[in-house]
């Protein structure tokens, strides 16, 4: 009884908005082609290396090669370049979230509450510009500051009577160049989730707290953050749920072969296999690689969501 | 007597703590190569360290006991710090471990008690936001006084020698204006696409009783969470015939699912009796979506055309993915990465002076690459005075 009454109201709901389907025709064809079309080749993570010069078409190619069970993972996690490749990913991703995952929130609390409007002003103007160039020219710009025989940083290094440092193609300044590069990109722009935040706050708490004696960092401390803490737990949260992602355009335009051991992540690591493997692409292989990443990353990014839903009753969706 | 003797320790806190922190932080930065400056310098912050210690002691020592537990509470860093200096203060003298000096900091909190602390706050701010400012400026300045001068000067952030050869060689290169071009089209062209495409969707998605929404929704959910990887991406592409074509600049990216959830929240806060109305007097869904929704919604249409944009312009991905041979459609980003990674030898048989010329013509390009970015940047920066919270996370 109850399921043909909800049948009929279906079919009511049906005559009333059945007609916005169509709305969805170019965003679901653009979805299918180019996102679930991609996941169906998934099945290659499973499968021996498609023989594409043979085969007619890829699809064929595909289909033909043989089911090898998960040998192609046996490889890849057996493989020390992959395992330096998730190492390196990791050690990143870390240190990214660990660097300039607080500077935004300092510098929120900073700008909130310094009286100097010049400065202020200044700074606001120049703060956002770094997140709307490209990494390309990122990495230009970081090649002017720290060229080792040109570069300002290495002049001011040597001036205060230090060696000249090869800051952009050694292993050991590599991956703090890639958490330097991220926080001077992303710094002012991250910070304006904190900056709305702070300013919805209720200033009159700020002001008993004065009254009753409080310093300023007590005030920061003992008011501004708590009043924060919960957007920052959100934001952190989430993060954690994109630590997969190291930045594969960011390292591929600082990439250089020299810093192979502290740079190649998960994304090059994938790529190579492909555009770079000395004989024919392996596709098998970059797909079992690939679907790895993008699971880890899957199971993350929910379970981010789903601690942040169930503790701040906020998520992504 | 007992207020005199407070006010000599208080002197002492700050004065002798904001010396410490300077001495500390030249010798960290500098090295001067000379053993008795060296000696001199940790003898002087070491002194300072041992009085900053000894007056904790004596103040901690001198309290109350309620306020020795209130001080407990309170001044975990300073405590910490007083801990922490046992260790280290002997330690930095072997070696090695001069990098851990600076939990000197941690006893910034307590130092600021002492002063009129709004004003010290106010001038370590400003501080801080003026070295700030000069980090986001300098790189520019650097890549203009690069491009702009004589090769082999020293430059240190200002010109010397103004020579325009570099910027001349840019300014005629065809396939650089060509790059800029692509990059425009692209943009223009994947920016109209995904937003249109977007906010037909967002439309449907926002009407609560819509039949089979919550699988509409989980079907854009995946892609947003979900993807196949570079290779399967690679071979649609080349199966599809576009690879090294523009459309594979474009294409790939017209799905952006977090704009279509911020066209799909404004839509949910957009009255309903505005559309009821115009059903009444016969318009179709077609005429509401265009003529109703979309001019109440046109803020927040244009802040997500505005990071569609954004998005499109400084994609590299697409690129280095899909453009695998043809450079001539390399879109701006590519270019200039193209150009970095460049061996000068390969390309000066055209132009000898180019090998002479090689930063100058670098940063000559990253320069005139900025140039658009520079110019539409104060209109931008309106959006991001609006408040626009693109990263703040939807409730």
């Amino acid at each position: 009884m109850r399921k043909k009454q909800s049948r009929h109201a279906l079919g009511l709901q049906m005559k009333r908005y059945g007609n916005l389907f169509p709305f969805f025709l170019p965003a679901a064809v653009f979805a299918l082609i180019f996102a679930y079309v991609p996941m169906a080749g998934l099945v290659m993570a499973f499968k021996e290396n498609p023989n594409l010069l043979g085969a007619g078409t890829a699809v064929e190619g595909i289909l033909e090669a043989d089911w090898v069970g998960l040998r192609n993972f046996q490889k890849i996690f057996s493989n020390p370049d992959f395992l330096s490749a998730f190492a390196n990913t990791l050690v990143i991703s870390s240190l990214k979230i660990l660097v300039v995952f607080p500077l935004p929130i300092a510098l929120a609390i900073v700008i909130n509450e310094m009286k100097a409007r010049v400065l202020k002003k200044w700074l606001q103007i120049v703060m956002y510009l770094p997140y709307f160039l490209s990494w390309a020219t990122i990495a230009g710009i970081f090649v002017a500051m720290l060229n080792q025989q040109t570069g300002v940083i290495n002049n001011l290094l040597e001036a205060l009577g230090h060696q000249r440092i090869d800051f952009l193609t050694s292993n050991s300044t590599f991956q703090g160049l890639m958490v330097g590069s991220t926080a001077w990109k992303d710094l002012g722009w991250s910070s304006i989730t904190y900056l709305a935040t702070i300013s919805a706050l209720d200033p009159c708490i700020n002001e008993a707290a004065k009254i009753d004696g409080a310093s300023k960092f007590q005030q920061i401390f003992y008011v501004t953050l708590p009043g924060i803490m919960p957007t920052i737990a959100v934001m952190f949260i989430l993060r954690i749920g994109y630590i997969m992602d190291a930045g594969f355009e960011q390292v591929f335009v600082f990439y250089s072969p020299f810093v192979q051991k502290s740079g190649d992540i998960l994304g090059m690591y994938t790529y190579r296999l492909i555009t770079q493997s000395s004989f024919i692409p392996q596709y098998a292989l970059s797909t079992a690689t690939g679907l790895f990443n993008s699971v880890v990353a899957l199971i993350l990014v929910l379970g981010g969501n789903a601690i942040s839903r169930k503790l701040f009753h906020r998520g992504i969706w | 007597m007992n207020n005199k003797n407070n006010r000599l320790r208080k002197g002492l806190l700050v004065y002798g703590y904001c010396v410490a922190v300077v001495v500390l932080a030249v010798i960290s930065v500098v090295n001067s190569g000379v053993p008795a400056w060296e000696r001199l310098g940790n003898g002087l912050l070491s002194g300072l360290w041992l009085a900053l210690l000894a007056e904790q002691l004596l103040r901690v020592l001198a309290m109350s006991p309620a306020e020795r537990q209130l001080y407990w509470k309170a001044e975990r860093l300073e405590i910490l710090f007083f801990l922490l200096s046992a260790v280290i203060l002997p330690a930095s003298w072997l070696g090695h471990w001069q990098g851990a000096r600076w939990v000197l900091l941690l006893k910034l909190p307590q130092v600021l008690h002492c002063t009129n602390d709004e004003n010290a706050f106010q001038f370590i701010a400003n501080l801080l936001v003026a070295a700030l400012i000069a980090v986001f400026v300098c790189p520019f300045l650097q890549v203009i006084s690069v491009a702009i001068s004589q090769p082999g000067a020293v430059i240190n952030l200002l010109p010397e020698k103004l020579d325009m050869w570099g910027v001349n060689y840019v300014l005629h290169d065809r396939n650089f204006f060509k790059s800029i071009g692509i990059s425009v089209l692209v943009t223009l062209i994947g920016t109209a696409i995904s937003v249109v495409s977007m906010t037909m969707a967002a439309y449907p998605l926002s009407k609560k009783e819509l039949p089979f929404r919550r699988t509409m929704m989980v079907f854009f959910l995946i892609v947003m969470l979900f993807n196949g990887g570079m290779a399967p991406n690679i071979l649609l592409m080349n199966s599809l015939g576009l690879t090294n074509t523009i459309w594979a600049l474009i294409l790939p990216s017209v799905v952006m699912v977090f704009h279509l959830l911020l066209l799909k929240g404004f839509f949910e806060g957009i009255p309903p009796e505005l559309e009821e109305s115009a059903k009444i007097d016969g318009a179709n869904n077609y005429t509401i979506l265009f003529r109703i929704i979309v001019p109440v919604a046109a803020p927040m249409i244009a802040t997500v055309a505005f990071f569609t944009a954004i998005a499109y312009w400084n994609n590299i991905n697409n690129s280095i993915l899909y453009i695998t041979s043809n450079q001539s459609i390399y879109p701006l980003p590519m270019y200039i990465k193209n150009f970095l990674s460049t061996n000068p030898v390969d390309i000066a048989n055209a132009n000898p002076l180019l090998l002479t010329y090689w930063d100058n013509v670098k940063m000559s390009y990253i320069l005139i690459s900025i140039l658009p970015v520079l110019i539409v940047y104060p209109f931008i920066f309106r959006y991001i005075k609006n408040g626009v919270t693109m990263g703040a996370v939807k409730g």
